[in-house]
């Protein structure tokens, strides 16, 4: 197994791996990436055995083959080796793994191909199709409801569904971790292999991965459910990640369905507000409280250590006086993702779900439980 | 100058001096048999009769007996058949721990009218640094017998109360009397009060250690203040130094208050069993009985738990400890209960368990929320309205139907009991 390839093209195959590769070290190869040689391409892959990359990059191959070696360690070397510079790769005896680059010479342990697990391959076309910038926006506004809980075990991914409206498909993404929920819906090209209703839970991991290579171009993205598996296919990218083996909650009994008081903010003011009001909070998890009266909204926090915080905000509002608090990360998570000027924040009372949408409907919202003032 | 800054100035050196001799009162209250005084109070036909209060297992010891028991010979640690030897018409009552720790926080209640400076020192023990008070109620002894009166009248209980200048001495003084004593040591006596007593009688001088110093030839504590403290040194170590000053009664520590220390950094319970448990299910009871305990005094206190311990000792006294860190901190009972549970499931449990303890540390004090979804918002209001129940009706009110029928809570409550706060509690 020998090869010759630029820097700059085995470096982004190596980073793109460094997320998925097993940090804990279990198991001694899943630490490692698969460097693999076939016709003109090198492949690379990684795996956790729940999330699996494969990439293919452009080289010179000199003989097929294939070795693996420490992912961490090969990402850092290849770092160090200045750009442009083309690196000569050669398995040599007892799978070590010599590396050439100008004047540097590097012998890296490795282990054999053959003990690596298999990452399924995306096979046959794609399912359906989204644009990059969608999902990506799709995920942004849902992963950061999915619950970081390891006893959450059905909540630590975003569940995905397909709504048919008339002959429209539509794809949703809903993600809870128990406190506050994300949805999303959008339309799709092509058939989600689910019936209506029946959806799957795609890990937090996995959808962290599909976020990072939306942002390398503009590729369109396929998509395939096979065997518990999603796989996703993007330029020379594959991505599979093993599903979430769990019943998702019912999302809809949780959805508001009477919430009569309504306030509208400026999104990016909004923000500034709380931003400001929960510096005075030594807390991990930090509370505002909002006392609401006629057109009047104030926002305060406060710490026995630290002193207290107070902002006005003026808004329309009739109903009846109340305080309600909440957390205010979980405003602010949002608040960040809300692309539009103004939102509006919908609620019963102070013990029951709150809501906030973009005031011109949609196709996303959020739901989030007060805390106990 | 304004005559108060000047008659400030001349009063202040004074307070200082005052401040620095450390010129302290020190009561110790000390319950007088308080488990059987208790039983003996909640079940009048218990009343002027010989009892001794045991544990629920089969291989239990008597924990306590009343004065009546006492008078024939019956000592705490005799077995069930030593106890019926010595005294025939004795009569044995399983121990309720939560009655005496329901009657404990009632006397601490009482001792914090006349001091805030309480420091709970066993279940039935408590120093009370009554310096500042003791103009407020007139005098040691009328703070003393006013503790006692409103015990007797308020619980029906009786106690002995020592007062001294400082936490040794009170606590041998609450001693001299019993019970119903009320005896007030004051520095000039402390000398005449040492000089003949054997050094075992001061706390903090066990059977083995008071077995050393008598080897030194040192049999009362007049004598160990007499010898000279290089030599204690020597031979105790660290302790030789306090060794010396309990000779002289001299002890500088100092009433500390629950509740007035840092915030907690820990709450936790851990209970022995009566008998070693080896069933899953038993095991789980109780561990949400602990849970329960955790999650009241968490709540009681507003404060929430990141991080979740459990700890299991063996049969055999080996033990083993495990924690998990939750991103949603926890108070709710079934909430720590479900996070102990997990960790228990991931250790390997082959031998019978004599003690499981469960803990919640990373506190936050504050950010309860609302949790999202129906069946656990009915979780979060039901302990709510248990807490309310249990507020008015005391902690017995209410509990959960696989808890109540345990007939076997473990008889006794170590000395490390404390009513709230982070200590630990560890019945042995």
């Amino acid at each position: 197994m020998e090869f010759k390839i630029n820097q700059e093209e085995l470096l982004k195959g190596l980073s793109r791996t460094q997320s998925i590769v097993e940090k804990k070290n279990t198991i001694k190869i899943l630490s490692n990436v698969l460097l693999k040689l076939s016709g003109k391409k090198l492949t690379i892959e990684a795996t956790d055995l729940d999330v699996g990359i494969r990439g293919s990059y452009n080289a010179e191959v000199i003989s097929e083959g294939g070795v693996t070696v420490d992912a961490k360690t090969l990402f850092e070397v290849v770092k160090q080796i200045p750009e442009g510079t083309s690196i000569h790769c050669k398995m040599k005896e007892n799978y070590w793994l010599e590396l050439l680059a100008g004047r540097s010479v590097f012998n890296l342990v490795g282990l054999s191909m053959d003990d690596y697990p298999e990452v399924p391959s995306f096979e046959g076309d794609a399912q359906w199709k989204i644009e990059p910038d969608v999902l990506k926006s799709m995920i942004d506004k849902t992963i950061f409801s999915v619950s970081h809980e390891d006893m959450r075990y059905n909540l630590s991914g975003v569940y995905m569904e397909m709504l048919e409206e008339g002959s429209r498909k539509k794809l949703r993404m809903v993600a809870t971790d128990g406190h506050r929920l994300s949805l999303v819906d959008t339309d799709i090209d092509g058939d989600f292999p689910l019936s209506k209703g029946v959806g799957v839970i795609v890990p937090r991991k996995g959808l962290m991965e599909i976020r990072k290579i939306l942002d390398e171009d503009d590729d369109t993205v396929g998509m395939r459910l096979e065997d518990n598996s999603l796989m996703i296919k993007k330029g020379n990218v594959n991505l599979v990640m093993r599903l979430v083996d769990g019943t998702f909650p019912d999302y809809k009994q949780v959805i508001p369905k009477s919430s009569d008081k309504s306030l509208v903010f400026s999104t990016e003011e909004f923000a500034r507000t709380l931003r400001r009001v929960s510096v005075v909070s030594t807390d991990r998890i930090k509370m505002v409280k909002f006392h609401i009266s006629t057109n009047l909204v104030e926002v305060s926090s406060e710490s026995p250590d630290m002193g207290t915080a107070k902002e006005e905000i003026s808004v329309q509002y009739s109903g009846d006086e109340l305080e309600i608090g909440f957390n205010v990360n979980y405003m602010l998570d949002i608040l960040n993702v809300v692309e539009e000027e103004k939102i509006k924040l919908m609620f019963l009372d102070e013990s029951s779900p709150g809501e906030i949408r973009p005031l011109e409907d949609k196709n996303y919202f959020f739901i989030i439980m007060p805390m106990k003032i | 100058m304004p005559r108060d800054l000047v008659r400030s100035a001349f009063i202040t050196p004074k307070l200082k001096k005052q401040k620095i001799t450390g010129s302290r009162s020190v009561l110790h209250l000390d319950m007088d048999a308080f488990f059987a005084q208790v039983e003996q109070t909640t079940n009048p036909a218990l009343r002027g009769k010989p009892i001794a209060v045991v544990g629920n297992k089969k291989r239990t010891v008597i924990v306590t007996s009343s004065y009546e028991a006492r008078k024939h010979g019956v000592k705490t640690g005799m077995t069930m058949g030593e106890g019926t030897r010595a005294c025939p018409d004795l009569i044995f009552v399983p121990g309720n721990n939560r009655k005496y720790i329901d009657t404990s926080v009632k006397i601490i209640n009482v001792l914090k009218n006349f001091s805030p400076v309480v420091e709970v020192f066993s279940i039935d023990e408590a120093f009370v640094d009554i310096t500042g008070s003791l103009r407020l109620f007139g005098g040691k002894e009328a703070i003393g017998n006013s503790i006692k009166k409103r015990i007797k009248e308020e619980l029906n209980l009786t106690c002995s109360i020592g007062i001294a200048p400082n936490k040794l001495i009170a606590k041998l003084a609450s001693d001299m009397e019993k019970p119903d004593g009320l005896v007030i040591v004051n520095d000039k006596d402390i000398p005449g009060l040492l000089e003949e007593l054997p050094i075992e009688e001061i706390c903090g001088i066990g059977k083995k250690t008071g077995k050393k110093l008598r080897t030194l030839g040192i049999e009362t504590l007049g004598e160990l203040g007499r010898y000279p403290a290089s030599i204690l040194k020597k031979k105790f170590g660290i302790i030789g130094e306090r060794l010396h000053y309990m000779g002289l009664g001299i002890d500088e520590s100092p009433v500390v208050p629950m509740g007035d220390e840092n915030p907690a950094k820990s709450i936790g319970h851990s209970m022995t069993f009566p008998t070693d448990v080896d069933d899953r299910e038993d095991i789980n009871r109780y561990l949400l009985l602990l849970s329960g305990k955790v999650g009241r005094r968490a709540r009681r206190h507003g404060c929430l738990g990141h991080t979740v311990s459990l700890y299991v000792r063996f049969s055999d006294f080996t033990g083993i400890g495990k924690r998990h860190t939750v991103e949603n901190p926890v108070n709710l009972d079934n909430d720590i209960y479900s996070v102990a549970s997990k960790i228990l499931d991931t250790l390997e449990v082959d031998k019978p368990v004599r003690l499981l303890g469960v803990s919640i540390a990373n506190l936050i004090y504050n950010g309860k929320q609302f949790p999202l979804f129906k069946n656990e918002r009915r979780d979060f209001l039901l302990t709510d309205a248990m807490d309310n129940v249990k507020d008015i009706f005391g902690e017995d009110a209410v509990t959960y139907a696989t808890v109540t029928e345990w007939p076997s809570e473990a008889g006794v409550i170590s000395p490390a009991w404390r009513p709230n706060g982070p200590r630990r509690v560890d019945p042995k």
